[in-house]
């Protein structure tokens, strides 16, 4: 924008901030707030807990209910394993669509672009049938293909968009320099498409860590299960206390939150390269 | 060669079951039953006759423009900020998409805790000043319960219009600004005439995937309401979930998935032609 705000403009400005990030920030603050406290401070009803009120209960609690330890490692298991699947094939997805002309790229391009925009349900109803074909239900390869639905088409196209920004002559450079087409994908154009591969996998990461609709239909029992399993099936039981089922929210939010902190500067960039091409 | 393993895998995970989907509105076909026959339009002509599917279509559409509404207006307006010259404004900026990357089951999770009868910080506040308690449970309130999906909705993704907005907004050059303002243009036409036509294409891409993602979406209302009370926030995708998970009607269920499908139809025609006219 332009030029220099007056004093009120200012204020104004920081006001409407405010008014903003309290609306975002707010949900986040009350519910780590409310995992440190006891639940009787919870219960009495107000804003700000006595300093006495402050506790670690709710964690140590979370912690000791049978199977939360499991489905946080399945988490970073399941979270983990659909980002590696992502990044291996959609990088080789997004290498072919980018920098082979053969034929068939157009309708490639367009199976890519439409497979993100296909109802979830849709899909979930023919691919349960499809796992128990395969014998996968209720195990890890289950779960991480299902998730892998919602992760590849994306991951693909905003690889494609890093790599169409490698030059053509470099790549070639390097097959004349002696590399095979593997080793020109693995010394020059992965290395150049860094951020584009930091956000493909965030964004798998994120997808698998947060999904529920396909691992809930996946994993039949607690061996494969994931926190936001445990969550749902906690809000719908009503048997827990709030300051337990804030603790286990938290536990939820935090992994996310840190990986996002590494990829944040790079994100905002990749995520509208790759679905706006902006 | 090195590609093929890539679209095997987008065969497997999502051509073949949305072929299969396909085929399966068609059919008979049910969880308790194997096989199946092709049973025509019928599962089509049920659901428009069924009123939970009619409530569920309305709410959709409901929801989806509401919902993309709002986070286009807010999200605009948290744009021009992001681009103004104040100190601290990347503190703003970084946090920004915080709500973005939380699982939405977790979202779902803090908004409960947010609303909860007597006390929750809704609650809380709405006692001290002086407008009494809630009427017990909000996600349970025939009144508040949709408006509170739509909220959450808002709230998860206007920070994503927000920054994608602003992000654009910067690549538009600073001289056409002071150009116009040489020319005495006000700062409301200097929004009219260089931001919104800079920002219109970003714009127009973030509605589209909204409006895919909004009327997609699952967990939201599985999660906080499971389409109650009264199917008040019942969804076409909870209602596919249930068709097939509860009443083991694979093929409804499918019916309605296409449906959905049909619906987004022309978003999806939209969004792959302008994507890919924009990178060629």
């Amino acid at each position: 924008m332009l030029g220099r705000l007056t004093l009120p403009q200012k204020l104004v400005s920081y006001l409407l901030l405010l008014l903003y990030y309290a609306f975002f920030l707010i949900p986040i603050l009350w519910i780590i707030l409310t995992s440190f406290r006891t639940n009787s401070s919870i219960i009495i009803g107000s804003v700000i807990p006595k300093p006495s009120d402050f506790t670690l209960f709710s964690y140590s609690d979370v912690w000791n209910t049978p199977g939360v330890p499991t489905f946080l490692r399945n988490s970073v298991i399941i979270a983990l394993g659909v980002t590696t699947l992502s990044l291996v094939v959609s990088s080789l997805g997004a290498y072919g669509l980018s920098k082979y002309h053969t034929r068939g790229r157009r309708s490639l391009v367009v199976v890519v672009l439409s497979s993100q925009t296909f109802p979830g349900v849709l899909i979930l109803v023919p691919f349960y049938t499809l796992i128990l074909q395969l014998n996968l239900n209720d195990t890890y390869m289950g779960v991480i293909l299902a998730q892998c639905v919602g992760t590849l088409p994306f991951c693909i196209w905003t690889l494609k968009g890093y790599m169409d920004g490698v030059p053509d002559a470099l790549v070639d450079a390097s097959l004349i320099d002696g590399c095979g087409r593997l080793g020109s994908f693995l010394r020059v154009i992965l290395p150049t498409t860094l951020p584009g591969l930091a956000v493909a996998a965030f964004y798998a990461f994120s997808g698998s860590w947060g999904d529920y609709l396909f691992v809930s239909v996946v994993s039949g029992s607690d061996n494969t299960a994931t926190m936001p399993v445990f969550l749902y099936r906690v809000s719908s039981s009503e048997q827990m206390a709030w300051g337990t089922i804030a603790a286990g929210t938290v536990l939820t939010i935090v992994p996310v939150l840190i990986v996002f902190a590494f990829v944040q500067r790079w994100l905002v960039e990749g995520l509208l390269a790759g679905a706006v091409k902006a | 060669v090195l590609a093929l393993p890539a679209f095997a895998l987008i065969g497997l995970v999502v051509l073949y079951p949305v072929a299969q989907g396909i085929n399966l509105s068609f059919t008979n076909a049910s969880t308790l039953t194997p096989g199946y026959t092709y049973v025509g339009l019928d599962n089509f002509k049920q659901d428009f006759n069924d009123p939970v599917f009619m409530t569920a279509l309305k709410n959709s559409l409901i929801l989806t423009v509401s919902a993309v509404g709002l986070e286009l207006i807010l999200g605009m307006g948290l744009a021009l900020l992001l681009n103004l010259r104040l100190r601290g404004i990347q503190v703003f900026r970084s946090v920004t998409m915080a709500s973005w990357v939380i699982p939405i089951v977790a979202t779902v999770m803090m908004w409960r805790v947010l609303v909860l009868p007597r006390y929750g910080l809704f609650n809380v506040i709405a006692d001290n000043i002086g407008l009494g308690q809630g009427d017990g449970d909000w996600f349970g309130s025939l009144k508040l319960a949709f408006p509170l999906i739509v909220t959450m909705h808002v709230w998860r993704n206007a920070p994503f219009f927000g920054i994608a907005l602003f992000a654009c907004m910067r690549t538009i050059p600073q001289d056409h600004y002071e150009a116009a303002a040489i020319d005495g243009a006000s700062a409301f036409q200097r929004f009219l005439h260089i931001t919104l036509p800079g920002v219109s294409y970003v714009a127009m891409i973030m509605v589209i995937l909204h409006v895919l993602f909004t009327f997609n979406n699952f967990d939201f209302v599985y999660v906080a309401t499971g389409g109650g009370p009264i199917n008040s926030t019942m969804v076409l995708p909870v209602y596919v979930y249930r068709l097939f998970w509860q009443n083991y009607q694979t093929g409804v269920a499918a019916s309605v998935g296409v449906v959905i499908m049909a619906i987004l139809l022309v978003f999806t025609v939209f969004y792959v032609t302008r994507v890919r006219e924009r990178e060629a």
